[in-house]
């Protein structure tokens, strides 16, 4: 399997071609389609592609139009599912390379490409301090355009409040489904805490994919820093041994809650790193959530 | 005021300082990091961030205080007014004079103290270096290098010449403002009143001045003094100085057989008389020793002469056909006595200085060398007898003479009696005419005199005015002053009358009583005033074993090196015996702590010779470098501190 670094892929600014990319790759190298499903409720046709059963092709629309299409049926779609991605100030840190908030919008899209791809309906959520926007998940080819547009467009920006919009999003849902939050989390553990039962509550199967830097992951410093809070500007001067001390400490104890707060909700949770290849994390995702194929 | 030994140390500081200099502005400023979130910097982090900044703030400062210390180490501050501070420094020249007067010859358990100051030169050489240690030479004169030196110094006891070593030092200083003079004295009495006074002439002096005391712990001491023949007795007393009360044994050794012994019991501090029958004659001569030893040797010999009577030199200055008269009078009086005729044009410095009396009478020419006498200072032993003539042609020179001797102008306007006039004899006068057998002399006529001298009134005419006045003058010289001439003159018939013997003979008693300048002990190690001095006849000087000094009459002055008795022998007259002792206030041991020198300044220092060689023996461990040594285990211990804290 050929990783592709994300430093390779974001320079690709169109998002769909990064996401095919990501997942095309990860698909052939699992020597398994990921393509299942069938009911008798059509929905639309669909060119057939490498890959598809040939037993699927109507051959009734092959004759009068010369085109190899399949049916697609709406009771084929067993799966909804809502992807919710953190646009607030923090995610727009980077210490080298790609941002927290770049990655996460790029593993979305893949997430929203595998899903669509196999008829799952998905929907898309963007947050900072509240919900800002919120696409009802479908499983249309267009609904895929239609988040990958609205990826594309945001720029993160503001404060982080995770349980609000979750709230937000848990008081939304109706139908039984998935729900992934791609985020960096740096918020009260308590107010997460609240929204994810919320979900739970909800009849959600929550998957958390928590995005963070390298330097989040293991702080190192030396010399003099002026810290300037990227969600509300405020900055600190500090020295970078005392800075490496406290942020190591505090993100290790705030992430050991979240682990807990996980395991106490039975959440699937999911630590990646800005420097880990898409296909890695997206693998990484795929394995532990069998229920996405 | 700081300065140091080793000053080009202090570049270092500077390059140090330029490192720091370049440290401070490149030191690391605050980046500007946009951070994902600050929600772990707590306010905690935020102080131990401050607290932290502090530390190394401290912890730079430590060091650097640590190196400037190491660099300030390494030039060796001292303080420059601080002499113990400046004697390490290994520039620095060190003079040494070490008492040469006969006291320093008292032995102590370390040896004599005289010994005991070599040791502590020899030591400071040793330590310092001998190119910069010096030791003044009593021969030379000067201050010479120790390695040349020492040999002349070992045992060298004389009349105290810090005078001379003074001098040598005020020559070197004007080189070497940073030279130290080390005074080592046992710091008798004597010795310190003269190192005193010396001093005080100097008080100028900006060098350090170190007074080193070898003075004895609990001095003990033995002395006969005092002893003297009469009738065939030796007379003598036995002084006790410290100890226990004891029992000593005198001997009395006469023609170098002993001629009787006593036992003499003696009490600490105390002084017994005693006396020695001999069964010698009258014209004998020996000393009397004490058979025990004590510290100081010296004085346990005291010798003694009865047939030596110490001659009075009389220098008369004037017209030499004027002045026969006179000297014939005073030998007629005194045939010991030494008179010298001189004109004024004759007459030399050295006579006038080397006579006990001079006499000014029938001066007909300016006199040079008796100008130069009046106005020189250290001649308060002499007596001058003028006789002022009332001559319009030569009252002129004896006004000079009287106005300078007593600053006084109103001298110059001395008005001339030419009346006839007698001198009378009063009883109110001094005892200087006591039992004389008239009260009025007749025989004697004054046809002219002077009037107008303050002073005592000795004599007087008839007509009140004072014939002989008595009158010091600002050098403490005292004068006898006559109104009229003496000798073969004009002016008066003294010399044809039968008063003028016993005039001339109650002048001179007088005049020679003011001044105890009869002492006939000669003391050795110090420079003597040869009475014998320009004698026509030889006298010829034989030491106790006989053998020949000197030739007295070539000399003014005299040194004698070694006591005992001494015989003078003239052509065609009797052999003189003279008694030639140590200054008997050396073995006073009558010791003065140098503490007590006036004005005591800030460079200088008093110290025994075991504190001083302890200064010179801790190499450098003075006062500011301690200072330092401290500061830098300081700042050592703090920078450990630190480091164990972070």
């Amino acid at each position: 399997m050929q990783t592709l670094n994300p430093e390779h892929l974001i320079p690709i600014r169109n998002l769909s071609l990064r996401a095919k990319l990501i997942v095309e790759g990860v698909i052939a190298g699992m020597h398994k389609s990921p393509f299942h499903g069938f009911s008798a409720e059509f929905l639309e046709y669909r060119s057939f592609t490498a890959g598809d059963n040939a037993s699927r092709i109507d051959w009734r629309k092959y004759a009068k139009s010369d085109r190899t299409v399949v049916k697609l049926f709406e009771d084929e779609t067993n799966l909804f599912a809502n992807i919710l991605i953190d646009k607030s100030g923090s995610m727009a840190y980077k210490s080298s390379g790609v941002s927290k908030f770049e990655y996460a919008r790029t593993l979305a899209a893949a997430i929203a490409w595998i899903l669509i791809r196999q008829r799952d309906a998905v929907g898309l959520a963007v947050f900072d301090d509240r919900l800002k926007t919120y696409l009802q998940p479908r499983s249309t080819n267009i609904q895929l355009k239609h988040i990958l547009g609205i990826l594309d467009k945001i720029t993160p920006l503001e404060k982080t409040q995770c349980a609000a919009a979750i709230n937000i999003l848990a008081g939304g849902i109706k139908k039984r489904g998935m729900t992934v939050i791609i985020s960096d989390f740096m918020d009260n553990p308590e107010a997460i805490r609240q929204g994810l039962r919320h979900l739970r509550y909800k009849r959600q199967d929550i998957l958390l994919l928590q995005i963070l830097d390298n330097t989040e992951l293991l702080f190192k410093q030396k010399g003099m820093y002026k810290f300037r809070d990227l969600e509300s500007g405020v900055a600190i001067k500090m020295d970078g041994q005392t800075a490496s001390e406290y942020f190591n400490k505090g993100i290790r104890l705030h992430n050991s809650m979240l682990r807990s707060i996980c395991r106490e909700l039975q959440i699937d949770y999911e630590q990646i790193c800005t420097d880990e290849p898409f296909s890695k994390a997206l693998i990484r995702i795929l394995d532990k959530r069998e229920k996405l194929l | 005021m700081i300065t140091f030994f080793r000053p080009e140390f202090l570049w270092v500081l500077l390059f140090v300082l330029a490192v720091i200099l370049v440290h401070l502005i490149r030191r690391p400023r605050f980046t500007l990091v946009s951070f994902s979130t600050l929600m772990f910097f707590t306010s905690d982090a935020v102080m131990s961030s401050k607290s932290r900044r502090l530390f190394k703030l401290l912890q730079l400062l430590m060091r650097i205080l640590a190196i400037i210390t190491i660099i300030l180490l390494f030039a060796r501050p001292y303080h420059k007014n601080n002499v113990l501070s400046v004697i390490n420094n290994p520039n620095t020249p060190l003079y040494f004079w070490i008492d040469n007067t006969i006291s320093m010859s008292y032995v102590t358990d370390s040896g004599a103290l005289s010994d005991i100051a070599i040791n502590c030169v020899r030591k400071t050489a040793s330590l310092k270096g001998t190119n910069t240690v010096y030791l003044f030479s009593n021969e030379a004169q000067e201050f010479i290098s120790v390695d040349e030196s020492f040999e002349i110094a070992d045992k060298y006891y004389r009349e105290n010449n810090f005078h001379y070593a003074m001098r040598s030092f005020l020559k070197v200083s004007r080189e070497k403002e940073n030279a130290v003079l080390f005074i080592v004295s046992d710091f008798q009495k004597s010795s310190a009143d003269f190192i005193d006074s010396i001093l005080n002439e100097n008080d100028t002096l900006k060098n350090g001045i170190v007074f080193m005391s070898v003075t004895p712990q609990s001095p003990f001491n033995i002395a006969i003094r005092g002893a003297e023949m009469q009738n065939g007795t030796v007379y003598g007393s036995l002084s006790q100085l410290g100890g226990k009360k004891d029992t000593l044994r005198v001997n009395c050794v006469i023609n170098e057989v002993e001629k009787g012994a006593i036992s003499v019991i003696t009490e600490p501090d105390s002084t017994i008389p005693f006396s020695i029958e001999t069964g010698s004659n009258s014209n004998a001569f020996g000393y009397l020793q004490i058979k025990d030893t004590d510290p100081l040797l010296f004085d346990n010999n005291n010798y003694f002469t009865n047939n030596f009577r110490q001659r009075k030199n009389i220098c008369i200055v004037g017209d030499t056909n004027a002045n026969y008269t006179l000297r014939a009078a005073i030998h007629a009086a005194n045939e010991n006595t030494i008179v010298n005729l001189c004109t004024e044009r004759d007459v030399s410095f050295s006579m006038i200085d080397s006579s006990d009396v001079i006499i000014l009478n029938s001066l007909r020419h300016p006199c040079g060398a008796l100008n130069a006498f009046i106005m020189s200072k250290g001649t308060q032993c002499k007596s001058i007898i003028c006789c002022v003539d009332p001559l319009e042609n030569y009252s002129g020179y004896y006004r000079d003479i009287l106005s300078k001797a007593f600053n006084d102008g109103t001298l110059r306007l001395l008005s001339v009696h030419n009346s006839k006039a007698n001198p009378v004899l009063s009883d109110t006068l001094t005892d200087m005419w006591r039992k004389f057998r008239s009260l009025k002399i007749d025989d004697v006529e004054i046809y002219s005199y002077v009037s107008g001298v303050s002073g005592t009134i000795l004599l007087r005419y008839t007509t009140n005015d004072p014939f002989l006045i008595y009158k010091q003058d600002q050098e403490q010289r005292d004068w006898v002053i006559a109104t009229t001439s003496l000798g073969i003159t004009v002016d008066n018939t003294l010399f044809q009358s039968s008063f003028y013997l016993p005039m001339i003979d109650r002048m001179l008693l007088f005049a020679g009583k003011l001044k105890k300048n009869s002492d006939h002990v000669w003391t050795c190690g110090k420079e003597i005033k040869n009475p014998f001095f320009d004698l026509r006849k030889k006298n010829l000087l034989y030491n106790s074993r006989g053998d020949f000094v000197e030739n007295l009459s070539e000399l003014s002055r005299i040194y004698l090196d070694e006591p005992g008795i001494y015989k003078v022998v003239a052509e065609n007259s009797d052999a003189v015996f003279v008694k030639v002792q140590y200054d008997s206030l050396e073995s006073h041991l009558n010791y003065r702590s140098p503490d007590n020198l006036k004005e005591s300044r800030e460079n200088w220092y008093t110290g025994s010779s075991r504190e001083l060689m302890h200064v010179l023996d801790s190499n450098n461990k003075v006062d500011v470098e301690m200072l330092l040594w401290i500061f830098l285990t300081l700042f050592l211990l703090g920078e450990v501190v630190f480091s164990i804290r972070r």
